[in-house]
């Protein structure tokens, strides 16, 4: 039975095809293997790991219980729930009575769609209690790893808060002489604290933040405006708006639909399939202003595109193609404005000349390191990581993607029609002259009103923490400037005043290292707000543009030296390993490689910067 | 993020620990409460607090609450003792260990009660030279700020006005305002000066627009010099029901007159006066916050002597009618472009 008509009859047939959007079955299609099996042939039995779940398509095939219960399964039917429930083994032997084909579709991966999709998840639930209900072996399986949160375990978590209480007390002792003024002391052990609890990832990134804001707000150690300023910024709206307009293209299917296109027509080679997910990745990046976000999305993306070109899990093509795809959704984070929140509060901090490097400006300021990131990172690509596959395209299933998927919808013209007129509106700035804040809530009113987002998708996905948490570092690092701490913690500042002053490379080597080396113990967040409260009054008082050193903050630190324990790249990674563990040799070759190149993207650019005169 | 029983404790002893903090902290703050007479929204009270505020600034470790009575011009003795006893409770609840009591009213009604009152530390501002502490000098927890006279800073705008007389004669200066309490303070304020080597010859009161305009009409031939204290509370007749609308009376006042009409308040200049000198509301604040901060480092208010406050603003009209105000010198337009009371209409 050929391709074609197997899928032809599930896309008839499969009970479930006006539960699920196109987008989701466009995606679950790509995960599909055709299975044949003969007479009495096994497919699986009560120990097999529960990978997978099947959909029959011809054929006749048995279930057979651990109490001799015999379960009929026709042409039509889907079969081995356990898998889509969470189960660790089936809880029967499934035999074909005469010669099947079946359709074999990824656990995990339908996992996702139930998650979304409540009736079919009941559905499941109600089918698999029909078959089983008076069997004894069901174990709930533990929580999927890549979904839970994770830290670095070398200290227990009551450890973790009793030195977040410890920490800051010390601090509060031992710089009594160093802090004289009791509002500065008390700021600072607040703030300490809340690092300890950042650092320790404790809580959600928010509340360290709202912990630092609710202290000084009750001891009044900064003015209640400046606490506040990141509330009442226009850049706070101008993120909302991005936040609002990314959530309606992730939840659309025009990514999707430019990936299959870019499969349809793609040279089936090495060099072609890294560029293009590396510049999909590029291209999602101003787009999505959350890099987790932006991950999550382009890790399925890319995990569609591996299964179309018929790789398999674990090989090394297919971990240079994760690689290439990671690389482009967050090695140029720190080109684009509105790729991060982090990105949005060096703007915020710019407090005298923001206009001079809003969205285009900050993309012509950042270009040539962006450009020498993209010309380094495909040559370091190829020498450090080699194929042992050759990629196959899948055409023929494509094809029947595309057709699922439909024509180009309404709300999809829209987006991009209304993507496009935000673009231009972005870069023409100086000729229309009102202020992009007020563009985007205008866009923002256009997505509500033509419907293009749902009120109820933006209620459930919008990433509020992000804004709040954008809108309190703001404050904190506001209030962090307010109290002109900058200055007492730099004991070398005479011997960083020469340097920065006088050999601006060797200045960004200093940085870069130090940066990269704080970032295997605390996360990206907390190491931009710290090194930007330190380095950006201190640039502004060396005649360097504050811009600048936030630009190098941001891009060196995103990697650490070395690969963390638990890390975007290694949950990334996980998606494309069949037995949930990564490769570490990968990983660390990934790191020594970013790194390298951003060094070496920023010595190149710094003759551009001074004849930008921003040295 | 487990939350076993061990991390739950953990969590809940963290956040015991930073409740428990902030409050020992919080408690530490000295508290300072502002009782002012006048409503929030008067502009000599809003510069007062930006005054006192902006010198607060370095002493941002305390807690600074505001009381408004409100009652300055209410005239009613039940109210204000209402009022004065709401206020009382609200400070004997706040507990501030430092009273700031700005003008007549709030030094009368809250002063009495926390004169030599253990703990408490009292600055009275806002005090007019004739009502100089009171009974209030025997009070050991006390100190006095004095509103600036600006009596002298009128005779050094005089100076600066080309004269219409021989050196030798002297100038002669009349005082013409309502019969409201604040016209009363000037006038007493006015009559306690030195203005040599002027003579300010007569402080006048009226209380009808007709009789405004008799003064004024004939004011030319008697003074070189009208100084306007409150006019707010002219009345239109005789029957005293209807107030006389303020721009259309200085506007009267100055079309009518031939020689140079100063205001001695703050509003004169925005109802079309040319010129205004009054005691300055920042310097009062500012002054005030600069006592503040000597009583939070340890001095008694014992140590403190009385001070007289010298500041000054002047309310300048971009297009003054007296060809005499006019001739200025420039630093008085730079002074009040400075201070935004410069009148641009």
């Amino acid at each position: 039975m050929s391709y074609t008509k197997v899928i032809g009859y599930y896309l008839e047939n499969d009970p479930y095809k006006k539960n699920l959007s196109p987008n989701d079955r466009a995606h679950l299609i790509s995960t599909f293997q055709i299975i044949e099996l003969q007479p009495d042939e096994l497919l699986y039995n009560q120990k097999t790991a529960t990978n997978y779940i099947y959909f029959l398509t011809h054929g006749c095939l048995t279930l057979q219980t651990a109490d001799n219960k015999v379960i009929t399964i026709k042409p039509g039917e889907y079969f081995g729930e356990e898998a889509a429930l969470g189960l660790h083994a089936y809880m029967s032997k499934a035999v074909a009575r005469e010669s099947c084909h079946l359709i074999q579709i990824s656990a995990h991966d339908f996992q996702q769609v139930l998650e979304k999709e409540v009736l079919i998840h009941n559905d499941f639930v109600a089918t698999y209690s029909k078959k089983f209900i008076d069997s004894q072996f069901a174990v709930q399986k533990a929580d999927n790893p890549s979904v839970k949160p994770t830290r670095p375990s070398l200290l227990s978590d009551e450890l973790c808060w009793i030195l977040s209480i410890i920490i800051p007390l010390f601090f509060y002792i031992l710089f009594k002489d160093f802090f004289a003024e009791q509002n500065t002391r008390l700021f600072l052990t607040f703030s300490v604290s809340a690092f300890c609890l950042w650092a320790f990832s404790l809580t959600p990134a928010y509340i360290p933040p709202l912990i630092i804001v609710v202290s000084s707000l009750v001891l009044e150690c900064a003015p209640k405006t400046t606490i506040f300023s990141g509330f009442a910024s226009e850049n706070f709206l101008l993120l909302f708006s991005i936040l609002a307009l990314s959530r309606a293209i992730a939840a659309s299917n025009i990514l999707y639909r430019i990936m299959l296109k870019i499969l349809k027509f793609m040279p089936p080679t090495h060099f072609w399939t890294n560029t293009s997910v590396f510049i999909l990745g590029i291209l999602l990046t101003p787009l999505v202003p959350l890099s987790r976000t932006r991950q999550d999305l382009f890790k399925k993306f890319t995990k569609d595109f591996t299964h179309q070109l018929s790789l398999s899990p674990d090989s090394s093509t297919t971990t240079k193609i994760a690689l290439s795809a990671y690389a482009g959704t967050t090695l140029f984070g720190p080109i684009f404005l509105t790729s991060s929140i982090y990105n949005f509060l060096i703007f915020s901090l710019l407090s005298t000349n923001q206009s001079d490097f809003f969205w285009s400006e900050w993309f012509a300021y950042a270009l040539p390191t962006g450009i020498c990131l993209l010309v380094f990172f495909s040559v370091g690509l190829n020498l450090f990581f080699k194929e042992n596959e050759k990629p196959t395209p899948f055409r023929e299933r494509i094809e029947t993607q595309l057709k699922v998927l439909g024509k180009l919808g309404g709300r999809e013209q829209g987006l991009c029609l209304l993507s496009m007129v935000y673009l231009v509106a972005l870069m023409s700035r100086n000729y229309h002259g009102i202020s992009i804040a007020h563009v985007s809530i205008i866009m923002f009113s256009i997505l509500i009103i033509f419907d293009l987002i749902a009120t109820d998708e933006l209620r459930k996905s919008l990433d509020w923490p992000a804004l709040i948490l954008f809108a309190l570092l703001v404050g904190v690092v506001k209030s962090f400037n307010s109290l002109d701490l900058s200055m007492n913690f730099f004991p070398f500042t005479g011997f960083l005043d020469q340097i920065i002053k006088n050999d601006f490379a060797f200045f960004t080597v200093i940085l870069g290292f130090t940066l990269i080396f704080i970032r295997i113990f605390i996360p990206y967040g907390l190491t931009v707000v710290i090194a930007a409260s330190l380095l950006l009054p201190f640039a502004q008082a060396q005649g360097v543009n504050p811009w600048l050193v936030g630009f190098l903050i941001l891009l060196f630190s995103k990697e650490s030296l070395i690969p963390a324990p638990s890390s975007n790249l290694k949950n990334f990674m996980m998606e494309f390993s069949e037995n949930q563990d990564v490769r570490h040799l990968p990983l660390w070759r990934y790191h020594l490689m970013i790194n390298l190149i951003k060094f070496a993207a920023v010595y190149f650019s710094i003759s551009f910067w001074k004849d930008m005169s921003l040295i | 993020m487990t939350n076993t029983k061990n991390v739950i404790l953990a969590k809940l002893f963290f956040i015991l620990v930073f409740i428990s903090v902030l409050i020992f902290f919080s408690s530490l703050r000295p508290r300072i409460m502002v009782v002012h007479s006048l409503p929030e929204k008067n502009t000599w009270i809003e510069d007062f607090n930006t005054g006192f505020q902006r010198n607060l600034l370095n002493e941002n470790h305390v807690t600074i609450s505001y009381q408004y009575l409100e009652s300055k011009f209410n005239l009613s003795e039940i109210n204000k003792l209402k009022i004065g006893v709401l206020t009382r409770q609200t400070i004997d609840r706040l507990n501030p260990d430092l009273l700031v009591l700005c003008g007549s009213n709030a030094q009368e009604l809250i002063g009495r009660t926390y004169m030599n009152r253990p703990g408490k530390k009292i600055i009275f501002c806002d005090l007019n030279t004739t009502f100089s502490g009171q009974d209030y000098d025997e009070a050991r927890n006390v100190t006095n700020i004095f509103r600036s006279n600006p009596a002298n800073a009128i005779k050094e705008l005089i100076s600066f006005l080309p004269a219409k007389k021989s050196p030798r004669e002297k100038i002669k200066i009349i005082l013409l305002g309502d019969n409201s309490d604040l016209s009363k303070i000037i006038k007493q304020t006015f009559s306690a000066a030195d203005w040599s080597p002027y003579s300010l010859i007569d402080l006048m009161t009226v209380n009808t627009f007709e009789d405004w305009k008799e003064v004024v009409s004939s004011i030319a031939d008697k003074a070189d010099i009208l100084l306007v204290s409150n006019y707010k509370k002219i009345y239109t007749d005789d029957s005293q029901t209807v107030l006389k609308n303020s721009q259309e009376l200085i506007n009267w006042t100055t079309q009518n007159t031939t020689i140079p009409v100063i205001g001695c308040v703050d509003s004169f200049v925005h109802d079309g006066g040319d010129i205004a000198v009054t005691s300055s509301p920042l310097g009062q604040g500012e002054t005030t916050a600069q006592v503040v901060h000597r009583l939070l480092h340890g001095e008694n208010t014992t140590d403190i002597l009385p001070i007289h406050n010298q500041d000054y603003l002047v309310y300048l009209n971009n297009k003054p009618k007296s060809p005499q105000i006019s001739k200025l010198p420039s630093i008085y337009h730079a002074f009040a472009q400075a201070m935004e009371t410069f009148e641009k209409k």
